[in-house]
């Protein structure tokens, strides 16, 4: 599903470089929950970065899809963020304007289609997460773990192959913690959705198929 | 996408409501500085009803008051002047145009009364200087010595009288300001239009009355000269050099119509151009501040703007919603402004303010503000397209 | 305190340097614009040059007859008969002037043309104003009813036909009469209609002496009282006049409407081109231009407004950190004010130079003549107040939004 092949990353920062990944290269796929661990600083975002396509590496070879990705072209990658990859960030990313459902809506904004079909779609993936109750809620009126799972709904409601989960777990209590690696579990069983996902915790960590070590910019094995 | 943006837009609208506020202001002053741009500019636009290329006005001051003498003398000079060679027609005319100079009065017909601007002349000065005859013909020697006295009237006087009747042949009374008695007119011909105030006067009712100079009684006291093409501004001292040898106890006063209506134009011109360039100014602040406002709110949802460009936005996407929102609060302004400007032609405060200039001034006004708008807001959007999502996640 | 807050003042504002830019020139624009309007005011109310001593004297340029129901008839300058008959009768003013309306005349000089505006006026007319002379003197009374053929003349028209010799004694042709140049004043604005012209000849100066005997057009007459608080007494007795002028065309036009007022009462009557009400209307024109001025300001207000506004949320982190640091309400709102006002001030002094520049074009420009626009004390002193205001109303709003910003929004800053 996703192959990263010799990857650098450095960063300028006015006299100096800082170097953020270090010739990685792995292999995840299909279906698979994989963890990634290290200590804060060791390129853990970097890479998650990468590998969503946010940021471009400065030299090595990303394929996701078994399609390498050649051109960064500002409309291309778009395209396959928006259709093949979905984002869940430690601290949620609502737009507190927005309205539960319009917040899940968000990225089929970027497609054609139209307001009925996207409103099904989010009602759909909202049902996925238990918060079907909540549809005309505002993020404010949430609690931290619902608030999460609206921003859980939001990354499947485009039904993308690849979830990509920046710390999902990092701002919850231990309760609704579990609550959304349940959700991470089910998805990742019934729907065969690749899970890929940053986490400082062990025990979170250990409930995933794959644990993935960095340090450094290096990854261990 | 659109409906996304309105409701994104409202919902913070009170964060908002000083740059709808702001919109709306800016709004009312272009519509009134583009009706009052407009209103000139159709009033520019709009026929003079003759030409002013090639006439000259001479006003004449006899020594005394005038008497049988004078217009002996008045009517010598006018023949010597239509026999110089440079001069194809000399008439007389009691007022030039663009010389702001008018004389109103009454006319009666059928017991109504109507206010008429009057002026009067020589046979063949309505045809001399260009004017276009609609019906009926102009006033001449053939009516000399007949029961009436003849008069042509625009079409303007002629509807506001006469409506659908054939004006041609009817008579009125024209009651003249210094006269206790009333003088009974007969209308022989309907002209296009005399603009005698000049190109940005509006529309008037003007009636010719014919002045015929071998009556004993008749008066007059300047004259209209057609030149021949191509008679350069130095005949002036020529011709003040023959008026003088006429009649060197008169004053007399040369002026050519071209330079009346350059001042004419100039005057008027100084007040539109002022309304102009104030209202360009005031355009100029509000685009600035608009600018400034949208960069620091762009500068402030930058986490929003990397969360959308995650979730697969591209920043054509990015910029087209910067864009789109600030003209969407545009037109909300325009919508709230139109309601507002609406009640101008309703209540019909302004005359110039017809619901005709409505339209046109809130059409124009409308697109120069989303155009501005789009204009202020594409800097800021481009600058948010830039932004690289991957920091402007983790932007604190 | 001030000063610390002074020069913080100008180091954020030096940082800011885009913020500062659209500020100063959105303040100095809406300053000039207030400062010009103010300054045309003051020309007409207090003007300079000849008409300075305006608060004493009166004019009166404006003659109406009416029918009975008021329904209009003539309405246009008063004519000598009113002041040979009338004016010069009257008892309160120290000195009553008649004078005629400009005049556009043409004289030729090796084939140019040179158009002069031409007044005819009498001796009194140089009583009362006081004309700025350059050399030689105005004509007095016997020139003035021999009708002798002589001419004041001002500066430019000077120059035009003589350059740079004196021109006393010289002779002026123009309109086809020839004068003795015997005095050359100072050039006097366009906007003082009494006493603006190029040529001033004595009233009699002329061969048409049917002027005489006419009740309607052409001229003008100043009434001028020994001290300004008789000015009254004249109003009062101008109006006695009226009501007992005899005219011809009483019987169709019974009704005169005419009344000796300062230049501003005038100017308001025509404004409002109310001819026949005892009220000039003056006072409504004031409060009809202050409030122009007032919604003119609102734009360029708000837009100040949604700056500061602006300007104080992209600092939200700092004010956040102030805060949590136990900076009060009180001294944040101190603070922001302190460099609104050093904004404004700054704005407003660019609008000083603006202004003086613009008055300069103005009065350079030839869109009137001779016009001679500055900037005095009233209008500086004016100038202040409007900018303390300015400073003061855009900045108030924005500096509580600020002091009531909540200190953990502030430093995380919601999406």
């Amino acid at each position: 599903m996703i192959r990263i092949e010799n990857t650098n990353k450095t960063y300028q920062t006015e006299n100096i470089e800082t170097l953020a990944l270090r010739d990685i290269s792995m292999h995840i796929k299909k279906g698979e929950f994989i963890s990634i661990m290290g200590p804060s600083g060791c390129g853990k975002s970097t890479l998650m970065n990468v590998i969503g396509l946010l940021d471009k590496p400065c030299s090595g070879d990303i394929y996701i899809d078994e399609q390498k990705i050649e051109s960064y072209r500002d409309k291309d990658i778009a395209h396959i963020r928006n259709n093949k990859i979905g984002f869940i960030f430690q601290n949620f990313h609502l737009i507190n304007d927005l309205s539960v459902r319009d917040n899940v809506e968000l990225p089929l904004l970027y497609r054609k289609l139209s307001s009925k079909e996207r409103k099904r779609l989010a009602l759909e993936a909202l049902d996925k997460v238990g918060l079907s109750g909540r549809v005309d809620h505002y993020p404010t009126q949430l609690s931290g773990g619902q608030q999460q799972r609206v921003a859980i709904a939001r990354a499947i409601v485009g039904k993308p192959q690849i979830l990509l989960a920046d710390e999902p777990t990092g701002n919850l209590d231990s309760a609704m913690g579990d609550e959304v690696m349940g959700i991470l579990n089910s998805l990742n069983q019934n729907d065969e959705t690749t899970i890929i996902m940053v986490t400082h915790d062990e025990e979170k960590a250990r409930r995933t198929g794959r644990i993935v070590r960095i340090f450094d910019g290096q990854l261990l094995h | 996408m659109l409906k996304h943006i309105l409701k994104m837009a409202w919902k913070r609208k009170k964060a908002n409501s000083l740059i709808l506020l702001e919109l709306l202001a800016a709004f009312l002053v272009l519509v009134g500085v583009s009706a009052i741009l407009l209103h000139n500019w159709g009033l520019y636009n709009k026929p003079l009803g003759f030409n002013y290329q090639n006439t000259w006005s001479v006003q004449f001051y006899p020594s005394a008051s005038w008497e049988e003498p004078s217009r002996v003398r008045g009517v010598n000079i006018l023949n010597m002047l239509s026999q110089m060679e440079e001069i194809e027609g000399a008439y007389t005319l009691t007022f030039s145009p663009f010389l702001g100079m008018r004389w109103n009065d009454d006319v009666v017909y059928k017991g109504k009364t109507f206010n008429a601007n009057l002026n009067g002349s020589s046979d063949g000065a309505p045809l001399g200087i260009g004017m276009k005859l609609l019906k009926g013909r102009w006033f001449g020697p053939e009516d000399d010595g007949q029961s009436y006295q003849a008069v042509v009237i625009n079409k303007n006087l002629s509807d506001e009288i006469f409506g659908d009747e054939n004006p041609i042949g009817k008579e009125v009374d024209v009651v003249k300001y210094d006269q206790e008695e009333s003088e009974v007119r007969r209308v022989v011909g309907v002209f296009e239009d005399y603009r005698q105030q000049g190109e940005f006067s509006t529309g008037s009712h003007q009636m010719f009355l014919r002045y015929d100079v071998n009556n004993t009684k008749a008066w007059f006291n300047a004259y209209a000269l057609v030149m021949k093409p191509g008679v350069p501004a130095e005949f002036e001292e020529k011709l003040m050099s023959q008026l003088n040898s006429a009649a060197p106890d008169w004053d007399f006063e040369v002026q050519t119509w071209s330079q009346l209506r350059r001042l004419h134009i100039n005057n008027n011109m100084k007040n539109v151009i002022l309304v102009a360039v104030v209202g360009g100014f005031l355009m100029l602040m509000v685009c600035f501040g608009l600018f400034g406002v949208l960069w620091q709110n762009v500068t402030r949802r930058t986490r929003e703007i990397g969360l959308r460009r995650a979730l697969g936005a591209t920043g054509a996407n990015v910029q087209g919603m910067i864009i789109m929102e600030l003209v969407a609060f545009a037109i909300l302004a325009v919508i709230v402004g139109t309601i507002l400007l609406a009640q101008v032609p309703l209540l019909g405060v302004f005359e110039i303010f017809t619901w005709g200039m409505f339209f046109k001034s809130v059409l124009l006004s409308t697109v120069l503000i989303c155009g501005l708008t789009a204009l202020c807001a594409f800097y800021p959007g481009l600058m948010a397209a830039r932004y690289d999502p991957a920091e402007a996640l983790h932007f604190e | 305190m001030l000063k610390s807050y002074f020069i913080l003042a100008l180091k954020v504002l030096k940082r800011r340097k885009f913020y500062t830019f659209i500020s100063l020139f959105g303040i100095a624009f809406t300053l000039s614009a207030l400062m010009i309007v103010t300054s045309f005011y003051e020309d007409m109310v207090y003007p300079k040059g000849a008409e300075k001593h305006s608060e004493r004297t009166l004019t009166v340029n404006r003659m109406a007859f009416y029918r009975e129901d008021s329904s209009g008839g003539y309405l246009g300058s008063i004519g000598y008969a009113l002041i040979k008959d009338y004016l010069y009768k009257m008892e309160t003013p120290q000195y009553v002037s008649g004078y005629s309306n400009n005049s556009t005349t043409a004289g030729f000089l090796n084939g140019l043309k040179i158009e002069s505006q031409l007044k005819r006026t009498d001796a009194n007319y140089w009583r009362i104003l006081d004309f700025d002379f350059i050399e030689g003197r105005p004509f007095g009374d016997s020139e003035d009813k021999q009708g002798d053929y002589v001419a004041v003349i001002n500066r430019t028209t000077k120059k035009q036909y003589f350059g740079q010799q004196s021109a006393l004694g010289k002779t002026i042709k123009t309109g086809g009469v020839s004068y003795t140049v015997i005095g050359v004043v100072e050039n006097e604005s366009e906007t003082n209609e009494v006493a603006s012209a190029d040529i001033w000849i004595p009233m009699f100066a002329t061969k048409k002496q049917h002027f005489l005997t006419n009740h309607m057009g052409g001229f003008g007459a100043m009434l001028q009282a020994d001290e300004a608080s008789n000015v009254q007494k004249i109003k009062d007795e101008y109006a006695t006049t009226i009501a007992n002028y005899q005219y011809p065309m009483q019987k169709r036009f019974p009704k005169a409407y005419s009344n000796a007022e300062s230049k501003f009462e005038n100017f308001a009557r025509n404004f409002f081109r109310n001819h026949t009400k005892k009220d000039s209307g003056a006072n409504k024109l004031i409060g009809l231009i202050v409030l122009a001025m007032v919604l003119f300001m609102f734009l360029p207000t708000i837009n100040l407004i949604n700056l500061n506004i602006s300007r104080i949320m992209e600092r939200s982190a700092e004010i956040g950190v102030r805060k949590s640091f136990g900076a009060s309400s009180k001294t944040l709102i101190g603070q922001f004010m302190v460099e609104n006002l050093v904004l404004t001030l700054i704005g407003g002094l660019l609008g000083f130079v603006c202004t003086y520049f613009a008055l300069m074009f103005i009065s350079s420009s030839g869109l009137i003549a001779y016009a001679n626009f500055t900037i005095n004390f009233r209008v500086f002193g004016l100038g202040l107040l409007l900018i303390t205001a300015f400073g003061l109303m855009s900045g108030l709003l924005p500096a509580i939004k600020m002091s009531r910003l909540n200190p953990v929004d502030a430093l995380k800053g919601a999406i």
